[in-house]
């Protein structure tokens, strides 16, 4: 005889199940968030596919190594920027436990704020302090990146929620990717083209995102991001030169004049700490003594101290805090010091 | 929504579309999942997002489900009210005193059902996780044994094995809270 898999008693119980049945409708206002943000989410990982696909076939022409390079562009997307903020924020939310006690909760509960929203201040002070402890040059550029992308996601939900753009969210996202690019300028010649492809397929990235939205974009934050994919016009074909230029605050664009005082040549030439025309540009060979300019420590980004050394690209201040050495304007636009501003 | 297979094949691929269509479709069922077990639509609207943007993650990292999809989200889903039901302390199944009641109904009706809810969560939050995996896709979701054994990748029998020693356990929990000792 076939047993009966569910007595009467089973039967009672799952009676009472029956209850659970019946539940309230889905709030539309709370979906239709949690939509926008997948949504988002979706096309940035399909439009970051596309780009890589369409780098792969630029790069083998141009005799990079493409292999090396995607795995380490696979490297820093997978490690850093999927998992942004956690292991480093919990050391810093750590330390300040220690200080702050409850104010922790505080800064954690504010990793989730949007521009209008009252915590959100605190969410741009953490990512400060992370920004400023972050020496070394790969990461400083990963975690500009990933700020950089997480302005844009505001500025998209701002819109996507009939808000007013931000002037600061703006300002804040051209903070960013000033300090990617800056970094840029630094790197050694060998990570120079992976991080550039980086900057570039996140600029792209963003901009799609900001021009496909179908409610009026953020024209500030969208002039920014035009403006930077403008910045590395032909740094992929030319890394070296285009790096040497914007060490040197020449203008990298072609495509368009930029509407400032225009800039000599032979001005920009005078001030150039590096020269430009001869391979002497590129500094002593292995295990010669530096010369000259080629000295690091006559190199902004620098400290003479040699016992405690400044982080990467810092300067020690009178404050005694580390500062990015650049001075920067009232946009927020950086400029090396003792050179002419940017147009 | 076109055949399950193709759509997540199109979505491996990364393809926008796809990937909004598989939100589409699966969203709604997920969100009524969690808020049969979790009872708290703000915590079931997180669920939502967390499964799905862990589904995003895994399909960026070419870690993504082959078959199976509905079943891969459910586990997504599953897993993290399990987490939640780790970090807070057993509920003690009382009544809610900011719980509106509806004009239209009987309050003390509207009590009692409330209290009963309370109740049949409370005890289901007290199985083991597979346990309350199997209740609630057997006799809520309505799912045929060879969905959930999909779903949580064990074989038929165990399934059955787990229905059995959980519908059990949850027949004494409810006589349990009802006689209390």
């Amino acid at each position: 005889m076939k047993k009966n898999p569910e007595t009467q008693t089973d039967l009672d119980v799952i009676r009472q199940l029956e209850i659970l049945q019946d539940q309230p409708e889905r709030d539309p206002e709370l979906a239709a968030q949690t939509r926008q943000k997948y949504v988002s989410a979706a096309h940035l990982l399909s439009s970051r596919a596309k780009q890589t696909q369409s780098t792969i076939g630029l790069l083998p022409a141009l005799g990079f190594k493409w292999a090396e390079l995607k795995s380490q562009i696979n490297t820093a997307f997978s490690r850093k920027e999927l998992q942004p903020v956690f292991a480093p924020i919990v050391s810093i939310l750590i330390a300040l436990s220690l200080i702050f006690g409850g104010a922790t909760a505080t800064v954690y509960a504010a990793q989730d704020s949007q521009p209008d929203e009252l915590l959100y201040s605190v969410k741009t002070l953490t990512e400060d302090v992370r920004m400023n402890l972050t020496g070394n040059p790969e990461q400083r550029i990963d975690l500009a990146l990933t700020y950089a992308d997480q302005r844009v996601a505001e500025a998209l939900l701002l819109a996507a929620e009939n808000k007013a753009p931000s002037i600061d969210l703006a300002n804040r996202y051209n903070n960013h990717i000033e300090v990617a690019l800056d970094t840029l300028a630094l790197l050694e010649a060998e990570d120079l083209a992976v991080d550039l492809v980086k900057v570039q397929i996140h600029l792209r990235d963003q901009d799609q995102l900001m021009t496909k939205q179908p409610e009026l974009p953020d024209q500030a934050l969208l002039q920014h991001i035009t403006r930077h994919i403008l910045t590395l016009q032909g740094a992929i074909e030319e890394p070296l030169q285009w790096q040497m230029r914007y060490r040197a605050g020449q203008p990298v664009a072609t495509e368009e004049p930029l509407p400032t005082e225009e800039v000599p040549l032979e001005a920009l030439d005078a001030e150039d700490p590096l020269p430009v025309e001869t391979t002497e540009a590129y500094g002593p060979g292995p295990g010669e003594p530096p010369v000259g300019d080629d000295d690091p420590a006559t190199l902004p980004g620098y400290s003479d101290d040699e016992l405690y050394p400044a982080p990467f690209g810092y300067q020690e201040q009178q404050d005694g805090w580390f500062h990015w050495p650049w001075e920067k304007d009232a946009s927020g636009t950086a400029t090396p010091p003792g050179q002419k501003k940017k147009p | 929504m076109e055949n399950e297979q193709a759509l997540l094949e199109r979505a491996q691929r990364n393809e926008e579309a796809a990937l909004i269509e598989i939100y589409d479709h699966f969203s709604p069922a997920i969100f009524r999942y969690a808020m049969r077990l979790l009872g708290d639509i703000y915590l079931a609207e997180e669920c939502v997002g967390e499964t799905f943007a862990r589904f995003l993650q895994a399909i960026e990292k070419r870690q993504g489900p082959r078959q199976y999809l509905q079943a891969y989200l459910f586990r997504i889903a599953h897993n993290w009210i399990t987490d939640i039901f780790r970090q807070r302390a057993p509920i003690e199944a009382e009544l809610d005193p900011e719980i509106e009641a509806d004009p239209e109904s009987n309050p003390s009706e509207a009590a009692h059902k409330n209290m009963a809810l309370e109740e049949i969560r409370s005890a289901l939050e007290r199985l083991t996780p597979e346990q309350r995996q199997v209740i609630v896709l057997k006799y809520l979701e309505g799912w045929e044994n060879e969905q959930i054994a999909k779903a949580m990748d064990r074989p038929i029998g165990a399934v059955k094995a787990l229905q059995h020693r959980a519908l059990q356990a949850l027949k004494k929990t409810l006589q349990d809270e009802v006689e209390p000792l």
